[in-house]
């Protein structure tokens, strides 16, 4: 099993995930469809995390019930023709596969396939699978067979088909298959790293507040301090020698102990809530909770995957920059300069730890001790600087996308608008009930859609210098201008794909630009009581210590 | 320091600390460059995909993996049976060495040898009645690798193929024990 350092990832998680594992994700993930992957960003996300919460019981059993449908539905080739044979696996094309197989005169009687699902009719009651589920529920047999092998796995559909298709069988399917997969991610994703993690985190917190750890008693002073004692205690192993790995670490725990207590709190306020058995904890559950925590954290992934891709709107370097300010969120706030920290000293101690793995003497008199006496290459000015740098590149690229989307006529372009330059919301609201309106003088406009046609028109045709329309296409179009990256030609601004991965990004974007904006009011605040450079020079006397405890001596 | 749950922790906020993590560890690990761990790894789906059209470019980089790995080539020749539109069983086979014949439904299949001694030779399939032709054919060794060919288009109900004297599939097309599928 393989240990994976920080090399390949800014992040620099120590992870265990097996290779096979991560080529088997990989495989699936990268699946080919037409002109690009068979599954969406959206499925292979919720894939991730359906496997991460190990929440797969019920989608198992939905499985059941649609394989069991599908082989009746499709042709010769039964469930395999049926999952696989089209090109993309989309909610539209389950849909059209379902009613073309329904409208046949063979079609059996028990499934019907409605506008947006199956209702499938067998012994028991009726089971409804939507045509939006369909994708996740592929991506997931997908992955089932291609970890498990297709042998083992047709088998059991095999058994399961040749049955009586009632409610028992779909379990008992579900739930051989639940085994299977339990037994394969115990191997190749364990997860008592974290457990320990959770617990050794959950403990210092304890010992240091005298009370339960909760989000509240994690800021600033606390991560250091964790990190700092774990360096200085030789027992430590190699859980927590990473500072940028401990920052993160205390994102997620921050993240899971502030669910866990809103939960709880609505569970409280509940006049008869769900009774639950001490200790049981639903994957379901988990899993939910995991989703609205990533759809915020997978933005830079999602940008390089398709639609978003087809314009460059984030380069390497700045998603570097950016890698650790969305993985923290909504602690960007909290943390401000644990990020800080993570960011220069994280970078410092991934030189150290270069120096010593590759046995080399390193700095100016060669050795990994000079290295760690040397202060960080990047101070928390510069640091600050450059995120505020990329704070408004960001925007100007926004804007950019602000100017794809008003060649393309899309009413989206007034959104990023009115996010960016919110002073303009008034005199734009007087232009939609200015004297050349429609039906002028009406409070609410009886047309909004010709309004918003008419002033997107007039902000591509319009005089910048008396139309506020024009005058934020005109800026919109400056920012296009000075944008050199791939995508953003002025030649190819009305192609479908760049209109679509406009519309892709900028939601996107705009999670990067709060999560910055949070981070900096946060840092500004801070600094402003104690000057960054005076914070960074007490910081450089304690990473000093610290590193010196990890590598001082050889390793 | 406590290493062991203190009696209050709360247990979702394990699971959900656990899954975060994990979750994030495999994001980060999809990432990086596509498949590294493991470059010629192909999922399910492009197999039956194969299958569906093995003349388009993904059945052609699912057919290349086969050849270099065995496993993937068992679990395409598991599938071809699913998309079979014939199946010549290795009981059925019939063969002098230099001429041989397979019958199955509709579908006749028979290697025809050039004018040229040890060079190559042809491997002609015939459907008796109007259908739809395959486009691959499979032949599994009793012992052994499967071996896969992507078949010409055909609409006359006749397809032609010629094979090198050493080709794998001619080998096998001489082999009474080997099965065949056409898909």
């Amino acid at each position: 099993m393989a240990v994976l350092d920080s090399s390949g990832s800014a992040i620099g998680l120590r992870t265990e995930i097996s290779n096979e594992l991560a080529a088997v994700l990989a495989a699936v993930a990268d699946a080919s469809g037409e002109d690009g992957g068979r599954y969406d960003a959206r499925v292979c996300r919720s894939l991730i995390q359906t496997i991460a919460a190990r929440s797969y019981g019920r989608p198992l059993l939905e499985l059941a019930y649609l394989v069991a449908a599908a082989d009746r539905l499709s042709g010769r080739h039964g469930y395999v023709g049926f999952f696989w044979t089209m090109r993309v696996a989309t909610a539209g094309a389950f849909r059209a596969a379902a009613l073309s197989a329904a409208g046949r005169g063979t079609a059996p009687r028990e499934i019907d396939a409605a506008t947006d699902e199956l209702v499938i009719s067998f012994p028991g009651q009726a089971y409804r699978i939507s045509y939006s589920r369909m994708p996740f529920l592929a991506a997931l047999l997908d992955f089932c067979i291609t970890a498990l092998g297709f042998a083992e796995i047709d088998g059991d559909i095999s058994v399961l088909l040749s049955g009586p298709r009632d409610r028992e069988a779909m379990q008992s399917f579900a739930n051989g298959l639940s085994r299977r997969l339990y037994e394969f991610l115990k191997q190749h994703l364990p997860s008592q790293q974290y457990e320990r993690k959770f617990n050794t985190i959950c403990g210092f917190i304890s010992e240091r507040t005298g009370r339960r750890a909760g989000a509240d008693a994690i800021d600033d002073r606390t991560v250091l301090a964790f990190w700092e004692e774990r360096c200085a205690d030789r027992r430590a192993g190699s859980d927590f020698r990473g500072f940028r790995t401990v920052a993160v670490n205390f994102f997620h725990l921050r993240e899971a102990l502030k669910t866990a207590a809103d939960r709880l709190a609505v569970e409280a306020a509940a006049p008869i809530g769900p009774a639950r058995d001490a200790g049981e904890v639903d994957p379901g559950e988990i899993c939910r909770a995991l989703e609205v925590a990533d759809s915020k954290r997978s933005v830079l992934a999602d940008l390089s995957l398709p639609p978003a891709n087809q314009l460059k709107t984030i380069n390497k370097s700045e998603s570097a920059r950016l890698e650790l300010v969305v993985e923290a969120g909504d602690a960007a706030a909290i943390l401000p300069l644990t990020i800080l920290r993570a960011e220069c000293f994280g970078s410092h101690q991934a030189r150290i730890v270069q120096a010593v793995r590759r046995g080399r003497m390193a700095g100016p008199d060669g050795t990994v001790a000079a290295l760690v006496a040397q202060p960080p290459v990047e101070d928390y000015g510069a640091a600050t600087a450059a995120f505020q740098v990329l704070a408004e590149r960001v925007q100007k690229i926004r804007q950019a996308l602000m100017f794809i989307l008003f060649r393309n006529g899309d009413p989206e372009a007034f959104e990023i608008g009115f996010d960016i330059f919110p002073e303009i919301v008034p005199a734009l609201r007087a232009r939609v009930n200015d004297p050349e309106a429609e039906l002028a003088g009406n409070v609410v406009p009886l047309h909004p859609d010709r309004e918003i046609s008419r002033l997107l028109k007039s902000a591509v045709d319009g005089d910048p210098e008396t139309l506020v329309e024009a005058a934020l296409f005109r800026r919109a179009r400056l920012a296009f201008m000075k944008v050199n990256r791939r995508g953003f030609e002025e030649e190819r601004v009305c192609n479908p794909e760049i209109r679509e991965a406009a519309r892709a990004s900028e939601p996107l974007l705009r999670v990067c630009c709060d999560d910055l904006a949070a981070l900096l009011r946060a840092l500004d605040r801070h600094f402003s009581l104690i000057p960054a450079d005076r914070v960074f020079e007490e910081d450089c006397r304690r990473f000093q210590a610290a590193l010196a405890a990890l590598y001082g001596e050889p390793v | 320091m406590t290493e062991t749950r203190s009696p209050d922790t709360d247990p979702f906020a394990e699971a959900l600390f656990v899954a975060s993590s994990l979750s994030c560890d495999l994001r980060h690990r999809l990432l990086r460059p596509a498949r590294e761990a493991d470059p010629g790894r192909i999922a399910f789906s492009e197999a039956a995909q194969c299958m569906a059209d093995p003349g388009s470019p993904v059945g052609r980089q699912v057919l290349e993996a086969a050849r270099r790995r065995p496993e993937i080539g068992s679990a395409l020749a598991m599938l071809a049976q699913r998309f079979a539109l014939a199946d010549m069983p290795a009981v059925a086979a019939a063969s002098d060495g230099t001429y041989a014949i397979r019958q199955a439904g509709d579908f006749l299949m028979r290697v025809e040898q050039s004018l040229q001694i040890g060079g190559p030779a042809y491997l002609v399939i015939q459907r008796a009645v109007e259908g739809t032709m395959p486009r691959l054919v499979v032949g599994i060794p009793e012992a052994g690798s499967p071996v896969m060919h992507v078949l010409p288009e055909s609409e006359d109900g006749t397809i032609q193929l010629l094979l090198e004297a050493e080709a794998a599939l001619l080998q096998l097309l001489r082999d009474p024990d080997c099965r065949f599928l056409l898909a």
